[in-house]
């Protein structure tokens, strides 16, 4: 008796689906989808100023509540929000400091070891670089602010394992 | 790479923000495709697939009331769902390898890294569709072969310890 079955999926989509010939001429899909991504990109600024309002409004809550689970997990959403569309929408240095703001959250678990004012600091610095419209990976001001927030982020990262591996 | 024809296809897609979802929509219609829904969160994504049967989902993985991973558990229960073997393809920031194990493991058909790019959506889909893979019944697993290729240098034990028994669907095709 086998302890598993091989089972071939339901619908058949390649009978919904055909196949062009590359040569064929006017249909590039990607392409297509990337000038029409380029069209949509005229909202992007204001999409990101969207999105920094959900991480203040976030940071807000902190600031009135304290850390709560409920708290962190609305700040957390509102910068992996930001981490993944960031690069997309053009604002690669937003993308990487909402990524480290992620990993802190994510990682600190006990949340007496996450230092309340670095938080506020990743905030503060997402909002300046979409406010100071700093798109270019290679900002000078903009890497700088990353490498010093990735590099306290990590430190309190990894003074927090350690102690965990302690216990 | 292939230029498929998207166009006879039905879309889910699944992302509680909607920036990400626009975003998602206009790269899928720039595929060709005409028909794709969307939903805001997990609930409301099984709910749409369980009444609109799309050929294709692609959701995010953090979302509110339940997870791209639990909805992705749902749609590929062999019981409940409307389409256990639809192609699923996860869309997430989470770029870990225990991530990604965690999706496979869940049934999850594709997995792309955001940030989201055309070129990568569109052979996710592709792949998806001109390649399909048989899926797997096991107690523990329903969901795309895991394994992608046979490697003939493995020395290891065999752990799909009995062979094969396949499924009526699976003998029609052959034939």
């Amino acid at each position: 008796m086998a302890d598993y079955e091989i089972i071939e999926p339901k619908v058949d989509l390649r009978k919904k689906i055909r196949v062009l010939p590359s040569s064929q001429a006017g249909f590039d899909p990607i392409e297509r989808a990337e000038q029409a991504m380029k069209k949509l990109s005229v909202n992007f600024n204001i999409w990101m100023n969207e999105e920094v309002d959900e991480l203040q409004d976030a940071w807000k809550a902190i600031q009135k509540d304290g850390m709560s689970e409920e708290t962190l997990k609305s700040l957390f959403c509102a910068s992996h929000d930001i981490k993944g569309q960031a690069q997309t929408m053009g604002f690669p240095i937003a993308g990487n400091i909402a990524g480290s703001l992620c990993d802190l959250i994510e990682n600190v678990t006990d949340r007496s070891f996450l230092p309340k004012e670095l938080l506020h600091k990743h905030v503060q610095a997402v909002a300046a670089v979409v406010k100071e419209d700093a798109r270019e990976e290679d900002n000078a001001i903009g890497k700088a602010l990353t490498q010093e927030l990735l590099a306290v982020s990590g430190e309190v990262i990894s003074r927090f394992e350690k102690n965990q591996a302690e216990k | 790479m292939l230029n498929v024809d998207f166009s006879q296809l039905r879309f889910l897609i699944v992302d509680d923000n909607a920036h990400m979802r626009r975003v998602v929509r206009t790269l899928i219609h720039g595929f060709g495709a005409r028909e794709v829904t969307e939903a805001e969160d997990g609930a409301t994504g099984l709910e749409i697939f369980q009444s609109t049967l799309p050929d294709v989902v692609v959701t995010d993985w953090v979302m509110p009331i339940f997870s791209g991973i639990e909805l992705t558990r749902m749609m590929r229960s062999e019981t409940s769902s409307a389409n256990p073997t639809v192609p699923i393809i996860m869309l997430t920031g989470h770029s870990e390898k225990k991530c990604v194990t965690e999706a496979r493991d869940a049934g999850v058909t594709e997995f792309l890294c955001k940030p989201i790019s055309a070129k990568a959506l569109y052979a996710r889909v592709a792949n998806c569709l001109v390649n399909p893979r048989p899926f797997i019944k096991a107690a523990a697993f329903y969901g795309p072969d895991r394994r992608r290729f046979s490697n003939p240098l493995y020395k290891g034990a065999e752990r799909r310890a009995n062979a094969p028994a396949q499924t009526d669907d699976a003998e029609a095709n052959i034939s």
